[in-house]
């Protein structure tokens, strides 16, 4: 058990599907060949309004209904309908995989963006990123596997029951300046680097030393390489947080430091949470989670969406292209979407400009990774309203993601408190093999 | 047979078959933990000097193995403090030591852990392992996370009770059914406040009759962990074959803890009962009313958390839930306890309550729960249990690597009337946990134990042991739990409250009293492997993480421990370097620098003297001279060092 747990780097996963004991016949891991060996997830917040963004509701003629208040046009060959509010997301149309037949259980924010992060929606359970660093293991040795920017709740990225090191390291907190975000404790101001080094050297060599009385002791070894992964840290990772070295070109693609304050949208320097995404993606970690918030824009639905699409809109332009042209898309997935999405306006009503929360039926949307590209998959009914084709579960979602990394969206448990967990739940996800190039 | 529960969706009570036995699994009866406990013969083994010795030594001679050696006296007293106190013994106490050991070892380490057992300490330490199990927090849980403002008043009785040697037995018996003895005290309304440390549902709009359930629920299942050695598991996801407690019995159980309301806001505690209130100042403010005084003062007066019985036509019907459906009513059933255990004895007439199942744990047949407490014990001192899954001895669970000695522990756990100090005593006094921990043969598993074994302490221990260390530790026993300062990254402290950062001396708390917002757990601890809270925990995982590492080396209060440390040391020995280094690993490691170290650390102390009087180091530490920041550089080495983090 000790031996398991204190595994550092490897997958634990694996080692759980092979069985505890090497001796034992094992459940053959089914084999998956791997799609995305990455993922950026860009979590928007408060349910973005899908009728106004990428789901075209116009009204048809009959009775008046609920629908989209912007307006759209067909972008791209691919001829997918975006909204006015996203012109700079619409010129890489070509690369979305809109999912347009989303659906999840409750209308309740902090529930559904529990479940959307961890398949549960009541309690602590590991979280996504924490499931696939579990799954697959890190493969960075100077950074952690999942990266949360900007984040909000503890939940959105813990490991729970789950081996701590597959926890999400936040950097910077849902509100706060990013521009100062840093890692915890990965700076001590106390010394120079190269006291540290030789603090470090030194504490290296003395544990050694100690290990000499305990010979092959797997945790003092693992110890020893996770001080050193610790140690690493300090040093490539306030330096992939400095941005300074950016050419101004790049940084003003991103927006870096604009954002657009108006009613629900708030400072999330977005442009540079998309920035640091592309670095980090750069440098291998596994799972990075970006932040938005929030589009929760009951009143003044109008002006507080167009501000939230102005601050999102062209950072994440920005990261597609150049995810793109350095060949990262490819095996990259980006994904797109909030807790939940948001009904119409209901005619008649239009005077009030207000929305609310929609759990029957939203958007999200994919790029890279596997997924089909320039590519519309699922749909709601004639008023945005719910979800009738196409249908994906946030645990679908789950095992989708899952699977385009290569791993057994339901056959990838932990066994806790006396009965195997998984992230989709008792009932499983189904992979949406439709959208998968 | 018994039948095996196999439809989705139900609660299944998993008790039942080692998986290397066929017959076993034939037959629930014939699974060892249910075997009545024997009373072994203690193998005739001339240099055994206990029978704990005799049972392990008889083993390791079939396979042509042996004890380790004795570890050394510094070892055995470090190992002693850290697993009976969960503190570092200080110079002054290693010195007096290493006279009574010269003088005569043996009485030396006897009077050792009798002093450690009587140390108020060891009550705080042994509580933690408890609080684990009763999932104990500070917070309702869920999104709403709502403080419980006297839950701490708990978690002192559980200190208390352990100090006090309370036998395990009553121990038991209050807190599963304290509000149900005739005329119950305070204190042992407070203990029946066990079962209200269950996460609760307050959120608006919730379904709080399916949370009530879930309640009830989580209260078997941590009945069942705690006492019983058994896993209740939700059969949803399970797809392994195992036998079973049927359905309707696993309702049986849930029926003893269907029929209690909680006592909200809390039944109020008399002046004398010893509680004091921690937020209340009898200040009256001008502004505010008679009334308004009134109702603060009620707010401010202690409360237990606890059960009420519920009685007449409140008492509820309890049924079999149709696949784990509290809607879906099947059978009706009354509260009765497994048919594979031994009986539950009480009048024909009579309905058994929660006493009547407490009573039922401690019954003389009772084939497990000894074995569970007794190998509960071992585990805390051996770092894994004879029965290495001490939470399950079930379908899944390991099967024990010393059966004779597991029952003559639990025997002697029975015979020594339940004090747990006395078992522990037991324990500590043998040679099997006085061997050294050194690994001399890498191959060969421990599992006979011809060593022992090397644990890094638990979450709460390294924070204790930094705070020990340094000399800030505060030894105030009991009270609010404290608020250390919370590292900058955390900003979403639930809606309830936010964290009003301790002052003084309740910075420097033990691990224990730190506030659990289950929430907001303090991210120290948890990045050290302490339990979520949300069920209860027998054996916590260890796992090693980068940012253990980069906690240690760089979190504000270890930095501060680490600064107060090297300060110190520089001014008490100032340019006597070797001094100043013996006493920081003296201080740390508790025991002498050797020659290795020593040179190594003064080679290092010297590199640090010039490598940190380039300007921007010293103005960094704004008016630290040198030599002191030297100190303090090496301090932080020595705190740094997985030895120190280790109990061997």
């Amino acid at each position: 058990m000790l031996q398991t747990a204190s595994c550092g780097f490897g997958s634990l996963a694996l080692q759980g599907l092979l069985g505890r004991k090497s001796l034992q016949a094992a459940n053959p891991v089914p084999h998956i060949t791997p799609r995305a060996r990455r993922v950026i997830f860009l979590f928007m917040s408060g349910g973005p309004a899908q009728l106004d963004t990428f789901d075209f509701k116009p009204q048809t003629g009959k009775a008046p209904h609920a629908g989209s208040a912007f307006k759209f046009q067909q972008r791209g060959e691919s001829g997918l309908w975006i909204s006015e509010l996203l012109p700079e997301t619409a010129k890489h149309a070509d690369k979305l995989c809109v999912l347009k037949g989303m659906h999840c259980d409750t209308g309740i924010h902090a529930q559904s963006a529990l479940q959307l992060h961890t398949g549960d929606r009541l309690r602590d359970r590991p979280s996504l990123g924490a499931w696939i660093g579990y799954g697959l293991g890190h493969d960075n040795r100077d950074l952690p596997g999942f990266i949360s920017l900007n984040t909000s709740r503890p939940s959105s990225y813990g490991s729970a029951f789950l081996p701590a090191n597959y926890q999400g390291t936040p950097i910077g907190v849902n509100g706060e300046d990013m521009s100062l975000a840093t890692l915890p404790n990965v700076t001590g101001d106390h010394l120079s680097t190269k006291a540290k080094r030789q603090q470090l050297d030194l504490i290296q060599m003395m544990n050694r030393r100690h290990q000499q009385q305990r010979p092959d002791d797997p945790q003092l070894d693992a110890v020893i390489k996770s001080m050193e992964l610790g140690f690493r840290m300090q040093a490539t990772a306030p330096e992939l947080l400095d941005i300074s070295s950016e050419p101004q070109a790049v940084l003003d693609r991103y927006r870096v430091g604009r954002n657009h304050l108006e009613g629900t949208c708030r400072a999330s320097d977005f442009g540079r949470q998309c920035l640091l995404a592309r670095r980090f993606a750069e440098a291998g970690v596994r799972f990075i989670e970006v932040n938005h918030g929030s589009w929760d824009q009951h009143k003044n639905h109008r002006r507080d969406l167009k501000a939230n699409c102005r601050t999102t809109d062209a950072p994440i332009a920005a990261l597609l292209e150049d995810l793109d042209q350095r060949g990262l898309l490819e095996d990259t997935l980006v994904v797109w979407g909030g807790e939940f999405g948001r009904p119409g306006i209901t005619p008649g009503e239009k005077d009030k400009d207000q929305t609310g929360h929609q759990s029957s039926g939203f958007t999200f949307w994919m790029a890279g990774g596997g997924v089909k590209a320039g590519f519309a998959y699922g749909d709601t009914d004639e008023t945005g309203k719910r979800a009738v084709a196409g249908k994906i579960h946030f645990r679908d979602l789950h095992a989708t993601i899952l699977h385009l990394l290569g791993l057994p969206a339901n056959d990838l448990k932990f066994r806790h408190a006396g009965r195997e967990h998984r992230l989709t739940g008792a009932e499983g996800g189904k992979v949406a093999h439709d959208i998968i190039a | 047979m018994l039948k095996r529960i196999s439809i989705g969706g139900l609660f299944v009570l998993a008790i039942a078959v080692t998986t290397n036995s066929s017959d076993a699994a034939d037959d629930p009866a014939a699974h060892w933990a249910y075997q009545p406990i024997t009373d072994p013969a203690i193998p005739q083994i001339d240099d055994a000097k206990s029978p704990i010795d005799a049972f392990v030594l008889a083993r390791l001679r079939e396979a042509n193995l042996t004890h380790s050696p004795e570890a050394s006296p510094h070892t055995l007293l470090r190992r002693l403090h850290l697993d009976l106190t969960g503190l570092l013994p200080t110079p002054e106490e290693i010195t007096d030591f290493e006279t009574a050991w010269q003088k005569d070892s043996e009485a030396a380490y006897t009077a050792k852990v009798d002093e450690l057992l009587a140390s108020p300490h060891f009550g705080e330490r042994w509580a933690r392992h408890w609080l684990d199990l009763a999932r104990y927090a500070d917070s309702d849980g869920y999104l709403g996370d709502d403080m419980r403002l006297w839950a701490w008043i708990y978690r002192d009785w559980v200190i208390d009770a352990i100090n006090t040697d309370q036998p395990f037995d009553q121990f038991s018996l209050e807190q599963l059914a304290g509000d149900l003895l005739p005329k119950p005290t305070q204190q042992q309304i407070i203990a029946a406040g066990f079962h209200r440390n269950n996460l609760k549902n307050t959120e608006v709009g919730s379904d709080f009759e399916l949370d009530r359930v879930k309640q009830v629920v989580d209260r078997v299942a941590t009945t069942g962990n705690a006492w019983l050695g058994l896993t209740v598991a939700c059969a949803e996801c399970h797809d392994h074959k195992h036998d079973a407690i049927s359905q309707k019995e696993f309702f049986q159980l849930y029926a003893f803890f269907n029929n209690t309301k909680d006592s909200d806001p809390g039944i109020e505690l008399g002046p004398d009962s010893g509680w004091k209130a921690p937020v209340y100042k009898d200040k009256p403010d001008a502004k505010i009313s008679e009334k308004e005084l009134a109702k603060r003062k009620k707010a401010a007066t202690p409360k237990a958390q606890s059960l009420v019985e519920l009685s007449g036509k409140d008492r509820r019907q309890s049924f079999v839930h149709i696949r784990g459906d509290y809607t879906q009513h099947g059978d009706a059933v009354s509260p009765a306890t497994p048919a594979a255990l031994h009986p539950l004895n009480v009048a024909k007439d009579k309905i058994p309550n929660r006493l009547d199942l407490a009573n039922w744990l401690f019954d003389a047949d009772n084939p497990i729960t000894p074995r569970v407490l007794a190998n509960r014990i071992w585990q805390r001192l051996f770092g894994i249990g004879i029965v290495s899954t001490s939470d399950d001895f079930g379908t899944h669970g390991a099967p024990p690597s010393h059966p004779q000695l597991l029952d003559w522990l639990a025997g002697e756990y029975r015979r020594l009337g339940w004090s747990r100090k006395q078992m522990i005593r037991t324990i500590v006094l043998s040679s099997t946990y006085r061997q050294s921990s050194a690994n001399t043969q890498p191959d060969l598993p421990n599992d006979l134990l011809w060593r022992q074994n090397s644990v890094r302490v638990s979450a709460e221990t390294v924070r204790d042991i930094h705070l020990s260390a340094s000399g800030l530790l505060s030894r105030k026993i009991g009270g609010p739990g404290v608020y250390p300062p919370l590292p900058e990254f955390v900003s979403e402290v639930g809606r309830s409250v936010k964290w009003p950062e301790s002052k003084g001396e309740d910075r420097y708390r033990r691990g224990t009293y730190i506030v659990l917002k289950r929430t907001v757990l303090y991210p120290m601890l948890t990045a050290f492997d302490a339990p979520d809270t949300s069920v209860a925990c027998s054996r916590r995982d260890l796992t090693n993480t980068p940012m253990q590492a980069l906690t240690l080396l760089n979190d504000p209060v270890f930095f501060e421990c680490a600064e107060v440390l090297g300060r110190e040391i520089h001014e008490k020995h100032g340019d006597d370097i070797d001094a100043a280094i013996d006493d920081l690993i003296k201080r740390s490691l508790n025991r002498a620098a050797s020659d290795a170290e020593l040179t190594a650390l003064k080679n290092a102390h010297h590199d640090f003297l010039t490598s940190t009087t380039s300007a921007d180091d010293a103005e960094s530490e704004g008016g630290i001279t040198d030599p002191q920041l030297a100190m303090i550089a090496t301090a932080r080495v020595v705190l740094n060092l997985d030895e120190f983090i280790t109990r061997d």
